[in-house]
């Protein structure tokens, strides 16, 4: 069972990257919050059913441990380093100015809630509206009524930045 | 620039860049530093609460059943009189029957809350889970806080009480005859210092708690009150 897990794990771990990406401000941060999405995941597994979409139940598991993580009130590192490594964008695709704007939508989304982050991540990760009320297990009509909020906040936000 | 038009710049952050991208043996070595998630390290805390609340208790029992009587019998006479030793000895039963029936109490709800299993792909039994952990936590703490501010007013209150009654019969000095402002020092320095003990226990305490999960707390809340909203 665990070789099963370690092997969707690795091959998906790109969607616990992202969650982390978004929720966390440094290094460090990234780090616990990426070993308690693991564990979670590891425990979670055994009830894993193969009704939903692999990648369904690990965003599942990976926003809601995220949403609840508790951060410890510790001297952080510079904030800037873990926004560098994350939002590198690579070198075949490389553009100054999306990078730029990149980091200026990452800056607006860390100010938003826990569960608007959540949303705009999946809407991001172009999932469709059905699945990110499956995911979040909220209504489609709430997720169509609050991404429009999110895109003024962030228009707002990203303005300010 | 709109938020659609940052999607495809959003596919192109290079997530599985070398740099992040860990192999199978690096995930399975990280599985097994396995950490305690939220509520378990908030259950070990409050293990960690009882047994401090129980070794405070061994304490006390010790020092008034065990330490005092050494101490009485060292000296060759009571520390404490008749009278003194009768009210001291109630308020140390009841403070020792309040501590056991919070105790049991306080581990009835926190065994519901453990039994109950809950989805971990749900995030409102999870939030609400995490913050009825909290909130026995919190109610823990205060227990302890009230059950220390009892104490520390029955131990201030008794030797301020022997302090009085051995100016009286031991130095032979007549607060009778003591003047109303006399009457009045004596009182107001009762009532400040006690009052500046318990202040300084409750706001150490208050402080400590809201320090440790105040903030998180009130987080979860909200963020539970939002997914309600959301599905009214």
């Amino acid at each position: 069972m665990k070789e099963a897990f370690l092997n969707i794990v690795t091959k998906n771990q790109g969607i616990i990257h992202k969650v982390c990406g978004v929720y966390c401000d440094t290094i460090v941060d990234r780090e616990d919050l990426f070993q308690e999405i693991l564990s979670q995941l590891w425990r979670s597994y055994p009830t894993f059913r193969n009704e939903s979409k692999i990648s369904t139940w690990m965003y599942q598991v990976s926003l809601n441990t995220a949403i609840t993580h508790f951060k410890k009130n510790k001297r952080r590192p510079d904030r800037n380093d873990f926004s560098k490594s994350f939002l590198q964008i690579a070198d075949e695709h490389y553009d100054e100015t999306v990078e730029d704007q990149l980091k200026s939508l990452h800056k607006a989304i860390a100010k938003l809630t826990g569960i608007e982050k959540s949303i705009v991540l999946l809407y991001l990760e172009d999932k469709k509206y059905e699945e990110i009320a499956d995911i979040i297990g909220i209504t489609q009509n709430y997720v169509r009524v609050k991404m429009n909020r999110i895109k003024g906040k962030l228009k707002k936000f990203m303005g300010e930045v | 620039m709109e938020l659609d038009e940052l999607k495809s710049a959003w596919n192109k952050i290079s997530s599985d860049n070398e740099k992040l991208l860990l192999n199978e043996n690096e995930i399975n070595k990280l599985l097994k530093k396995r950490t305690l998630d939220i509520s378990e390290k908030i259950g070990r805390n409050i293990r960690i609460g009882m047994g401090i609340i129980l070794g405070w208790v061994c304490l006390g029992f010790g020092i008034d059943f065990i330490f005092t009587p050494i101490f009485e019998k060292h000296f060759n006479k009571p520390y404490l009189t008749d009278e003194l030793m009768f009210w001291s000895f109630i308020l140390e039963v009841l403070n020792y029957v309040l501590i056991f029936t919070a105790i049991i109490i306080f581990w009835i709800r926190y065994s519901k809350i453990e039994k109950g299993k809950i989805d971990t792909t749900n995030l409102k039994d999870k939030l609400t889970m995490i913050i009825k952990t909290l909130n026995s936590y919190r109610i823990m703490f205060y227990i302890v806080l009230f059950i220390i501010l009892l104490y520390v007013v029955a131990s201030f209150s008794s030797g301020f009480f022997m302090e009085y009654n051995y100016q009286v019969k031991e130095l032979g000095i007549n607060l009778e005859n003591l003047s109303f402002w006399g009457w009045a020092v004596i009182v107001l320095t009762f009532a400040i210092t006690l009052g500046l003990f318990v202040a300084i226990y409750y706001l150490l305490f208050n402080l400590f708690f809201k320090r440790l999960y105040g903030r998180y707390l009130k987080q979860l809340k909200s963020t539970l009150k939002e997914l309600e909203e959301v599905n009214l």
